[in-house]
């Protein structure tokens, strides 16, 4: 049994093969710099360069901000902090902050939790109809949130869970169940399943099978899981900008979009500072698990 | 007595006859019931009563603050002859279909480019997602500024390489603004159309392509011949959630141009939102939205059955 | 630089939208008559005249008795605003504020009006029809 767990773990550790060698040793370099090295980095400028306007914008004092022809626009010699500053001491900013990391965290353990048992029971189980549900999951994913937003706006209200977090934390697993529950159904399918036969022979009951056999070989597709599911919270703006109304309660891309701007004065250095420090989270976060990241995204899409 | 010898102690367990819920704690369908419990009471609850509400609502003439009553189709009819809405339509319809076209093209391209071997290969794909990574609203807000009619550091690079003479109204020309959210989409769309196309192109044995290079093909040849046909199914599953989210965007129209000069950037989607919560028309606002459904499944049906696998690419004839 | 009133059209009357920030005290509150004599002690001379000073004339009185406050002539570019509560319409326009006037302003009927011919998507007579059209549905 444990040459098996030792076998189906050393599996998932090789990477794919990587084919990218090929055929390259007949280009020359000239020839790579102009159709290769070229054409990426102005790409990669191009994908790049609104992200450092943001940084730049949210550490330059005011009067270079708006006087691009005295200053130059694209470097300052006497960044402030002050942006940041009024940012985080000023406004709610780290109120929104929290209040999203709240929901996000809230909804994703509630979908995994959901999206474990249920792709486990799909895959596993193989219960009458599974593969109808499966496929109803999978398409609940296609049915955007711009279509059930009003609807939900009514339910919601009728619930009482208007304008509090709960609204959120009930609601996101909506968009958050199906996609995991796909990912995490492809995970468990590379178990091989005689493991659980020898459980099942050694008379585990289902639950401790999935606890303790098939969760801790599952690790990769739950953090991939997680972390997906963690970057579409934050990412969600419609449901958080029609069910919470008062400014203690909202979310960080609420919040940026609405609090920021006094009638008709903008104050872009903080507004730059907030959508830097907003993005912050998630591009730690990803840096640290971007093969994860990754596979999630590729893995879903090649099911 | 060999059985007496290794009896432990504590295990004197008496053999039972299995009862009807024993056999009902390890019976299928029973587990599955309750394994599916939470997912399917959310799912329910949420996203499948509210899609039947939602339609029933644009049947009704509800307001923010009171239930309607049932109107018939009074609200399509309404819609039917409503400028705004047409436009909306008009601006969903180019917004999806340009923004689609060019995130395939240059995300494939984008893949392409990263297929081949690179130094620092790993950080360059990290780079390239992040745009992707990013909340939409917060690069709005970014791409909102570099819009900006007065400070736009796009419109001062060009004035100051001469190519015009005043500042570019991004945002505030209908057309301009057009063209520019649907950058701003592209720009948010290419990084994870390129990364899945890439994940296809890895698994593309390069057997093939040393076959083809013995037999003189070029490189656009090798693309056409080998490289996309392979590529389709993946391309087909990329292409429908790229369509389906560009369809039913919000956040970057919203956070940009809140439907834009004179409703030029008004999608479907913050049309109805307008309608429906700021001006207080649920019903009209379900309607707008029930009436995005045709069209969806119409872009999702073409993307699935249009690039499905062929039997030529298992090594069969094509029927 | 100057400031002017808008020029008055063929209806006669002024027609400005100016923005109204109503000091409102709700019926369920617990402590009405605290409320009231709040309303009261921030609407007094001695408070509501230091309160326009310090707003420079970017925020008007409703009370006919500031008129006076010598804010307004300091400057000869502010005396316009004085006026403003006498010759603004409120948010319904002609019409009565409630929930169909909200509902106009927020789909931006009027603004939409003069926007579709100033870009040249209709004419006159498509424009007004427009806005017509909407207004008819929410004020029936």
């Amino acid at each position: 049994m444990t040459e098996l767990l030792a076998g189906a773990k050393a599996i998932r550790a090789t990477p794919a093969a990587d084919h990218s060698e090929g055929m390259s040793y007949l280009e020359s370099l000239p020839r790579r710099l102009v159709t290769l090295y070229l054409p990426l980095g102005l790409i990669m400028l191009v994908l790049l360069f609104p992200f450092y306007w943001m940084a730049l914008t949210a550490i330059k004092p005011d009067e270079q901000l708006l006087n691009l022809d005295r200053f130059n626009p694209f470097w300052t010699w006497t960044p402030t902090l002050k942006h940041i500053q009024k940012l985080l001491f000023e406004t709610h900013y780290p109120l929104w902050l929290w209040n999203t990391t709240l929901v996000a965290m809230a909804s994703t353990i509630l979908s995994i939790i959901a999206s474990v048992l249920a792709a486990y029971a799909i895959v596993r189980l193989r219960y009458r109809g599974a593969q109808w549900v499966g496929g109803a999951i999978f398409l609940a994913y296609l049915i955007p949130p711009s279509i059930l937003f009003i609807p939900l706006s009514t339910v919601v209200f009728q619930y009482g869970l208007f304008d509090t977090p709960f609204a959120l934390i009930l609601t996101y697993p909506t968009i958050l169940i199906p996609f995991s529950t796909w990912l995490l159904m492809g995970y468990f399918k590379t178990i091989p399943f005689e493991l659980e036969e020898c459980a099942l022979i050694d008379g585990a009951s289902r639950w401790q099978i999935l606890t303790k056999i098939v969760l801790p070989l599952a690790i990769p597709g739950l953090i991939s899981a997680f972390i997906f599911c963690f970057t579409l919270c934050w990412n969600e703006f419609i449901y958080a900008l029609t069910f919470i109304s008062s400014s203690q309660h909202k979310t960080v891309p609420v919040a940026i979009v609405n609090e920021f701007v006094d009638g008709d004065i903008y104050r872009w250095g903080s507004l730059m500072a907030g959508a830097l420090v907003g993005s912050l989270p998630l591009v730690v976060l990803y840096a640290f698990f971007v093969e994860h990241y990754v596979s999630a995204m590729t893995g879903a899409v090649k099911e | 007595m060999a059985d007496t010898l290794f009896e432990r102690p504590g295990t004197s367990r008496v053999a039972r006859d299995v009862t009807a819920w024993d056999r009902l704690k390890v019976h299928r369908d029973w587990l599955g019931m309750w394994f599916m419990l939470p997912a399917l009471a959310i799912l329910i609850l949420f996203l499948a009563y509210p899609l039947g509400l939602g339609v029933w609502l644009s049947f009704t003439d509800a307001r923010i603050g009171r239930t309607g009553a049932f109107i018939g189709i009074e609200n399509y009819e309404w819609l039917w002859g409503d400028s705004v809405f047409w436009l909306s339509v008009f601006n969903t319809l180019l917004y999806t279909v340009v923004a689609s076209i060019i995130k395939f093209a240059v995300g494939l391209y984008l893949a392409v480019l990263l297929n081949h071997s690179l130094p620092f290969k790993a950080i360059i794909r990290s780079v390239v997602l992040i745009p992707f990574i990013v909340p939409t609203v917060l690069s709005a807000i970014a791409f909102w500024w570099l819009y900006d009619s007065q400070f736009s550091i796009i419109s001062w690079s060009l004035r100051q390489a001469g190519v015009i003479t005043t500042n570019i109204d991004f945002l505030g020309d209908p057309w301009n603004a057009r063209w520019s959210v649907i950058f701003a989409n592209i720009w948010r769309g290419v990084p994870f159309v390129a990364i899945t196309l890439l994940a296809g192109l890895q698994t593309m044995p390069p057997s093939l392509y040393e076959a083809a290079t013995i037999d003189g093909a070029s490189q656009w040849q090798m693309f056409r011949y080998i490289t996309y046909p392979l590529l389709t199914p993946i391309i087909a599953v990329v292409m429908t959630f790229s369509v389906l989210f560009t369809f039913t965007d919000f956040q970057l129209i919203w956070a940009m141009t809140r439907g834009g000069p004179v409703n030029a950037t008004h999608l479907m989607a913050t049309l109805s939102y307008q309608r429906a919560i700021l001006s207080g028309y649920l019903g009209e606002g379900a309607a707008i939205s029930t009436a995005m459904i045709p069209f969806l499944l119409a872009a999702i049906l073409l993307s699935w059955f249009g690039l499905q696998r062929r039997k030529w690419q298992q090594g069969e004839s094509n029927d | 630089m100057d400031h002017a009133f808008w020029p008055i059209g063929p209806i006669g009357k002024p027609t400005e939208l100016h923005l109204m920030y109503p000091v409102l005290a709700m019926n369920y509150t617990k402590y009405p008559q605290a409320s009231k004599a709040l309303i009261a002690y921030m609407l007094e001379a001695d408070q509501f005249n230091k309160w326009i000073d310090s707003a420079q004339g970017y925020l008007t009185h409703c009370l006919n008795a500031y008129d006076s406050n010598p804010v307004w002539t300091a400057d000869p570019k502010r005396t316009v605003f004085r006026d403003a509560a006498k010759r603004s319409l409120t948010a319904g326009g002609l019409g009565s504020v409630g929930e169909k006037a909200a509902t106009a302003i927020a789909d931006f009927l009027v603004l939409d009006m003069f926007a579709n011919y100033c870009t040249g998507r209709e004419d006159v007579k498509g424009s007004i029809a427009q806005a017509e059209r909407q207004a008819k549905r929410i004020y029936r």
